[in-house]
């Protein structure tokens, strides 16, 4: 999901895109996707090395992987009057973090969820797919038919290797 | 009797593939064969996790695609053989969020492969409550393949809104042409809600 938040981000007009991940096949592909700045994070283990090559933090931060530590260092990566999208879901009660309100007040911090989609959403998804199959289709890395669900599950679980994962018939 | 192999989840780490009969579209349903449908973390939560919405047993998956193979007495602009993409969440239309287009929090979805059984297997049946708002035609020229993805990309499209990611930067930087987009769009009605 991190990708497709690469594609989209572009096509809304963001200027610069930086992705934090732990796989560089995942980066090499955002950096086709059009993100400029990539940062694995075994070779950035601390956050502030991340800032100081980006002082004023990030307008938008987008969180397609969802627990305590990146959920803290969201609200250090953004910037004053930023925004942090929610954007994976994680089961009730699985996770808990803190939340410093000075950020927020502040700062003038945005926290806020984004859950599914409204059909307008849904029917302008579309036309982005058409437009943009080609990149899209980079993001297939394994095709099983139906009947090899299990391999598929166990290759969801090859973090660095799998990234789209389709079934066939 | 055609062959219906379906991806069955019956609780918490216990799911299998079945060969089921082929659903009969009823009165203003419709029955798509399913050609692609993608494997979301959703499904993998699910299957190891569950969830609130959740209710077993359930046929797993909501990003799909197809070619619709029959249609129910009364479905009227939905004709067999056009290439459809269906959304994951059938939209009640009548609750508070529903009425104030907030709809993506409706109180009474219907979700494939949460509540109704969804993508993976070679059928899916809409209830008629999905007909026609959650089925949309595939455009000429777009795989099928590729069109499975289109509901990951709307739950981002989503994202973008509640970061408020202005679309109007891209198009004053691409009528500078800096910046733009892999491609850039043809027309700005894509920006129109």
């Amino acid at each position: 999901m991190g990708l497709l938040h690469v594609l989209l981000a572009k096509i809304y007009g963001a200027s610069s895109i930086a992705v934090l991940g732990l796989v560089d096949k995942k980066l090499k592909l955002a950096e086709e996707l059009g993100a400029e700045k990539l940062y694995n994070r075994n070779n950035y283990p601390n956050i502030e090395d991340i800032l100081r090559e980006n002082p004023d933090g990030f307008d938008k931060v987008f969180l397609t992987v969802v627990n305590k530590t990146t959920l803290e260092e969201s609200l250090r990566l953004v910037k004053k009057g930023g925004r942090v999208v929610i954007f994976a879901g994680v089961p009730a009660h699985s996770v808990s973090f803190s939340l410093d309100p000075n950020i927020v007040h502040y700062d003038e911090v945005s926290l806020v969820g984004s859950s599914s989609y409204l059909y307008v959403e849904y029917a302008k998804a579309l036309k982005f797919v058409s437009m943009y199959q080609r990149e899209l289709s980079k993001i297939i890395s394994h095709r099983f038919n139906i009947d090899e669900f299990e391999k598929a599950v166990a290759t969801w679980d090859d973090k660095e290797n799998s990234v789209k994962i389709i079934l066939t018939r | 009797m055609s062959v219906n192999r379906s991806v069955v989840v019956y609780g918490i780490n216990n799911f299998r593939v079945e060969k089921r009969e082929r659903p009969e579209p009823g009165f203003g349903e419709v029955l798509v064969k399913i050609e692609y449908s993608g494997l979301c973390p959703s499904d993998i939560k699910i299957i190891r996790h569950g969830g609130r919405l959740v209710r077993y047993p359930v046929v797993l998956g909501h990003e799909m695609a197809g070619i619709v193979e029959e249609v129910g007495e009364g479905v009227k602009g939905i004709e067999v053989g056009e290439r459809v993409n269906v959304a994951a969440d059938i939209y009640c239309g009548t609750c508070k969020y529903c009425r104030a287009g907030r709809e993506n929090l409706c109180e009474r979805p219907l979700t494939f492969g949460y509540n109704i059984d969804g993508g993976h297997a070679d059928y899916l049946l809409v209830p008629r409550e999905g007909v026609p708002k959650a089925i949309f035609k595939v455009p000429d020229g777009l795989s099928l393949e590729v069109a499975s993805m289109t509901e990951p990309v709307a739950c981002v499209v989503h994202s973008m809104n509640a970061g408020k990611v202005s679309p109007w930067r891209l198009c004053s930087h691409s009528r500078r042409g800096a910046h733009g987009s892999p491609t850039r769009p043809s027309s700005q009605d894509l920006w129109s809600k």
